[in-house]
């Protein structure tokens, strides 16, 4: 008597815990529906939302060149850009400098632009210090350091790597060597 | 959103930084259970301290590999370490590999172990949501809601917020329960209890990786996980505990 107690109640305990599985599957698969991302790529890739942040659209920055001219970022939209954030001041922004320079020279042909953004140093300086590197890429300045707080870049060097659609695929804050931005290059161009 | 340490003269990240000092406390707190459970504590700084290196080296290892194309033309280039060239998923393959080879060579008992473990990783992902939140990572969809928190040019759900809160209550029941702890149970609680804190919040996330017709990986993973471990913890749940 005692016995067949015993077996029922622990068969009516194993239907109600297989029950509570059903249900956590029903439920799951229910909120898996409900919380679905409807526009996977605006999700997925951070929306159209300008950021300093991987996935987000790239901001909008004004900046001035070695001759005074203003110019923007969505003026070289469409290339894939790495955009560097330093000063002559910084040992790792003039560590990676002769890094920055191959890979220009090397993606130049891919379309790859590298935009140096200076952060808050006169226009003789930074000259200087162009030709004292042999850097051929594009130097532009931020005289206020308003570009550099849009990106948060609050350690220097920063490196931002965006693609053709002006997204932000990767942010590098520290030096970098050769490997890696070349590695970061080639995933931005699709060469991987 | 506190990316850097605010040291005057410093510029330390805060996310690796927390992540650290909470990898020390989970080993210390994990190393505490063991020894309760009758485990030689070390042994559990010996799984920390070698998957942490195995981890590491794999991840460097994975990424070189990743980009072979670079290295292949500057083999020099592959001693020259460097933050953000590692692949961090290789990394926790191998040292979740080698943790399970070292507890089978060394022939510990594994379900108390697991439960140690269990301790240890329950203090440690509260930290990881803190760091998310610090770095603002792991973000949320926008939201109208008055909770809502001001990211990336948008109000948005306080996703880190949420599974922050959801892993101190998973934490304050593993040790809660820890006395009970030892047959695998805990690691079994721990386990149900993230994937379905998980499956919940990231219904939330934005910059999610998705399958098919807009799933997220994350809540499919985390929902397969649930439901496996749910059901091996019906299998071993003893009858006073069903409730």
């Amino acid at each position: 008597m005692h016995e067949r107690h015993t077996a029922k109640a622990r068969r009516r305990r194993g239907q109600r815990l297989y029950l509570l599985i059903v249900l956590v599957l029903a439920g799951g698969l229910a909120w898996l529906q409900i919380s679905r991302i409807h526009s996977a790529a605006g999700v997925v890739s951070g929306q159209q939302i300008a950021a300093p942040k991987e996935g987000f659209l790239a901001p909008e920055i004004q900046f001035t060149g070695l001759d005074g001219q203003p110019h923007a970022l969505s003026e070289f939209k469409g290339h894939p850009i790495i955009l560097n954030f330093w000063a002559t001041w910084c040992p790792p922004c003039r560590g990676e400098m002769p890094a920055l320079e191959a890979v220009y020279k090397a993606y130049a042909a891919d379309g790859l632009l590298i935009i140096g953004v200076n952060q808050m140093e006169d226009s003789g300086k930074v000259s200087r210090f162009q030709e004292q590197f042999h850097l051929t890429f594009p130097i532009f300045l931020d005289k206020q350091g308003q570009a550099g707080a849009t990106y948060r870049a609050r350690g220097l060097p920063s490196s931002f790597f965006i693609d053709q659609k002006g997204f932000i695929r990767k942010i590098v804050v520290g030096g970098m060597n050769e490997p890696l931005i070349q590695g970061q290059v080639s995933a931005l161009l699709g060469k991987e | 959103m506190l990316p850097n340490l605010p040291i005057p003269g410093l510029n330390l990240p805060a996310k690796p930084i927390l992540l650290l000092i909470a990898f020390y406390l989970a080993i210390w707190f994990a190393g505490k259970e063991a020894d309760r459970l009758g485990i030689d504590g070390n042994e559990v700084w010996n799984i920390g301290f070698y998957a942490l290196i195995i981890a590491s080296v794999v991840a460097r290892l994975g990424y070189i590999v990743q980009h072979w194309s670079v290295y292949s033309g500057n083999v020099a280039a592959i001693i020259s370490l460097q933050g953000g060239t590692f692949y961090w998923q290789a990394g926790l393959i191998a040292a979740a590999l080698f943790a399970g080879s070292y507890i089978a060579w060394k022939k510990l008992p594994s379900l108390k172990l697991a439960d140690a473990l269990a301790g240890g990783v329950a203090l440690f992902l509260p930290f990881y949501s803190l760091g998310n939140l610090a770095a603002g990572d792991a973000y949320g969809l926008p939201t109208t809601m008055p909770w809502g928190i001001r990211l990336w040019g948008a109000t948005r759900q306080p996703t880190q917020i949420y599974l922050f809160l959801a892993t101190a209550l998973l934490f304050a029941i593993v040790f809660w329960r820890r006395k009970r702890a030892g047959d695998g149970m805990q690691a079994l609680w721990l386990t149900v209890g993230y994937a379905l804190s998980r499956l919940l919040v990231d219904g939330w996330r934005a910059g999610s990786a998705v399958w098919g017709n807009g799933y997220r990986q994350s809540q499919v993973i985390s929902l397969l996980v649930l439901v496996l471990a749910l059901t091996l913890l019906i299998v071993k749940l003893p009858a006073g505990e069903e409730s």
